[in-house]
């Protein structure tokens, strides 16, 4: 099954909540990967921090690395909870490593997500293995 | 020719601006169509800070009605319930009184002592019950809107007067004497059942807090306005409670050491405005408090 590029609300069939869930995986300790979807939405959003809240749990700090990759620029209400979810692990959070493609709109959209929040370590890469790199220095 | 950087300044100054009315020109398109990436990150910004202000707005407005759709839902409950405890309290009064009617025509001379008392606390505990449902009804009324004023043609002093009898007794079982300083008649427009209220809810106050000690009733006319008030000795108001008594649920007494809804002065305060008048308070801790009504006498 492929995430398609349409938002997902709490409609969403068991299959498709799964395929969401599978988007974000551990890549190391403290290390994490997000793959976000095209189209965010608060539900998506949701589940995606859900995911990672179980996958750290127990974790003082740790980082991770989100693809952005064609991903569109979220709406007011899946910004706000962004925000939102970020800001309830942000004191653990010691770094985000954010891949996006020549996407600058996105790149203005985690920028004010971090403003907002107050979360200032970011970093902007062209490829994963750079944003998981930017991430294992924060972490030493 | 201004320079590229003064014309961006100028381009966001417009923006900001714009956005400041709650428009805003920007769109996705507009924001692809410029060449450098961080003039389009300068531009999304713009956009999507408008957006989230109207988000957050819309935000509120939805969270004010529900919050209003919350107190009509309580209003209503307030008013039905209200409503609905009257029927069986008038029904339990009538039994009371026709038991007592009974009890005291098959003893005429001989009611146990233990009977009567008994008689006397459910009677007065079913008045009490009737007192709060009243109250209840009256904040149903004056939420919704609906308190009317009927003037006629009455002489004030006459009027706490009988208030004055009515709470003599009471004032006796709880110690304070209460006296009222009768002037001549001030005759005027007054909605005689109102004014009955009011006044019944500061004597009552006086003599629940007034310690036992001394309640004076007094009434005067001053031009057009005529003025009542009630004075007592008892445990005071200190300054940073006196603004908020006449609000709703507002109480300046621990409610552990005295009962009431906190509504009494709320409900006397909507029903003098209504009548066009005031209601103010002097009062010192542990001094007492002097409580004043002014309304005009021809309304």
């Amino acid at each position: 099954m492929t995430i398609e590029a349409r938002p997902y609300g709490p409609d969403a069939s068991p299959d498709e909540r799964v395929e969401l869930r599978n988007r974000i995986w551990r890549i190391e300790d403290r290390l994490f990967m997000m793959v976000e979807v095209p189209v965010q939405t608060p539900f998506t959003l949701d589940v995606f921090f859900d995911r990672l809240d179980e996958l750290a749990a127990g974790l003082d700090r740790f980082a991770y690395v989100v693809n952005l990759a064609g991903v569109k620029r979220p709406d007011a209400s899946a910004r706000a909870r962004l925000r939102e979810r970020v800001q309830r692990i942000n004191s653990r959070l010691l770094h985000v490593g954010v891949v996006v493609d020549a996407n600058s709109v996105m790149r203005a959209v985690a920028k004010l997500a971090a403003f907002a929040i107050g979360f200032r370590s970011i970093s902007f890469h062209s490829s994963v293995d750079e944003a998981v790199e930017a991430c294992r220095r924060a972490l030493r | 020719m201004p320079s590229d950087e003064v014309r961006l300044v100028e381009r966001v100054l417009e923006h900001i601006a714009e956005i400041g009315t709650g428009k805003c020109s920007i769109t996705d398109d507009s924001i692809a169509a410029e060449a450098d990436p961080s003039v389009q990150q300068i531009f999304a910004g713009l956009l999507m800070l408008h957006e989230d202000l109207q988000y957050s707005q819309q935000r509120q407005t939805a969270l004010l009605e529900e919050l209003r759709d919350a107190v009509r839902a309580r209003d209503e409950f307030l008013s039905v319930a209200s409503h609905e405890l009257r029927t069986p309290i008038t029904t339990l009064t009538l039994q009371i009184d026709g038991l007592s009617r009974m009890v005291h025509d098959q003893l005429p001379n001989a009611v146990p002592d233990k009977m009567a008392r008994r008689l006397d606390v459910t009677r007065r505990q079913v008045d009490r019950l009737a007192a709060l449902v009243s109250t209840l009804i009256d904040v149903s009324r004056i939420t919704s809107g609906r308190v009317q004023v009927a003037r006629q043609l009455a002489d004030l002093v006459e009027v706490i007067r009988v208030v004055a009898e009515r709470f003599g007794e009471e004032a006796l079982r709880s110690g304070s004497s209460l006296r009222f300083e009768r002037p001549g008649p001030i005759w005027g427009n007054f909605d005689v059942s109102r004014v009955d209220q009011v006044l019944t809810n500061l004597v009552a106050n006086a003599i629940r807090y007034g310690r036992g000690r001394p309640i004076v009733v007094g009434a005067a006319s001053v031009g057009q306005t005529a003025r009542f008030w009630v004075q007592d000795q008892g445990i005071g108001i200190a300054p940073e409670h006196q603004a908020r008594i006449f609000q709703r649920y507002e109480r300046a007494a621990p409610s552990t050491n005295y009962a009431g809804l906190g509504l009494g002065l709320w409900i006397s305060r909507q029903l003098v405005e209504a009548m066009g008048g005031t209601i103010s308070v002097r009062s010192e801790a542990d001094t007492g408090s002097t409580f004043t009504v002014e309304i005009p006498r021809s309304g």
